[in-house]
């Protein structure tokens, strides 16, 4: 199992000592940066085969590109999820897509909640996915980023290669298909009005 | 529904998207560490094969690349001019110094030690 005991160093510095051949740095950077790899990838697909899929492909090209990273350009995440929506929107428009089965939703992190709690949680989880899975590509990738993630703007701006405006322009237009594509299961999710 | 009832009910469904744990497995971290150290791996066969094909590629390499080649041939340049140039000044304070008008300060004494020793030794 890969570990991260280069805590304090930058990723970016990381990525230097991995392109000089430093194994120490391989394992931090796999321990450090998969888990946001592939977070991000089963947000988009909502499919956890996919998403490994595409976090192992999105790894490999940092690999490959760590020789010629410039200090001075991105930082590694932004360009990551950059890679990540490209890779993800491409199975996307491939495949038909079929909904998330619950036993594919995550595990809620919280352990203290009891069974019934977890169900909920992990129903509402399955509902969210399934109304970001409806959403445009760009809107979905937006929610996410903003409000999963919970980047900033200006990072999405750079990571999606548009302006702080359409962001914005993107988030707000997300959030309003994705509140009508819940209306539908909020009473059934125990998100009533009561 | 009003705005800030839909923000609401939509903070809900993220917080609950935040708490869960993304699955990472074991295999996935494996595949990719494997990726990194192969990728490690094919570079140095490449450098290795980059320094066996071109010796100096190496030489370069060491010394810090073009940059550092045309940093070292400014410094040798500026060396040769300095060797060469007579120091200004030099002969001022040495014509002072010896109580000379500086004409025969550039006059050079070519014997070497060894000359000294031979004729020490003839007169001996």
């Amino acid at each position: 199992m890969p570990f991260d005991t280069l805590g304090d160093v930058p990723t970016e510095a990381l990525l230097s000592l991995f392109a000089n051949g430093d194994r120490m740095a391989a394992h931090a950077l796999t321990a450090r940066l998969t888990p946001v790899v592939m977070a991000h990838a089963y947000r988009l697909l909502g499919d956890r085969a996919e998403a490994e899929d595409v976090a192992q492909e999105a790894m490999m090209r940092l690999w490959k590109i760590a020789a010629d990273w410039r200090q001075d350009q991105a930082k590694v995440t932004t360009w990551l999820y950059r890679v990540v929506a490209n890779l993800a929107t491409d199975r996307l428009r491939r495949r038909k897509y079929r909904g998330p089965a619950i036993d594919d939703v995550p595990e809620p992190v919280d352990e203290t909640i009891g069974p019934a709690e977890r169900l909920e949680v992990l129903e509402r989880q399955a509902a969210l996915q399934s109304a970001l899975d409806d959403l445009p590509e760009r809107q979905r990738q937006a929610v996410v980023l903003r409000h999963i993630e919970g980047l900033g703007n200006p990072e999405i701006a750079a990571i999606m290669e548009i302006s702080i405006e359409a962001v914005e322009s993107l988030t707000a237009r997300g959030k309003r298909a994705l509140a009508a594509g819940l209306a539908g299961q909020r009473e059934e999710l125990g998100y009533g009005d009561g | 529904m009003d705005k800030t009832k839909h923000d609401d009910d939509l903070e809900a469904f993220f917080d609950a998207a935040q708490d869960m744990t993304p699955p990472v497995s074991e295999g996935l971290m494996a595949r990719v560490l494997d990726d990194a150290l192969a990728v490690q791996a094919e570079g140095e066969r490449q450098q290795t094969r980059r320094s066996q094909d071109r010796p100096f590629t190496g030489i370069l390499s060491a010394l810090g690349g073009w940059p550092a080649m045309a940093g070292l041939a400014t410094a040798a340049v500026a060396g040769l001019w300095i060797g060469f140039s007579p120091a200004l000044g030099v002969g001022e304070a040495m014509a002072s110094a010896l109580g000379s008008d500086g004409a025969d300060l550039y006059l050079v004494d070519f014997s070497t030690g060894f000359e000294i020793a031979f004729e020490e030794g003839d007169a001996g």
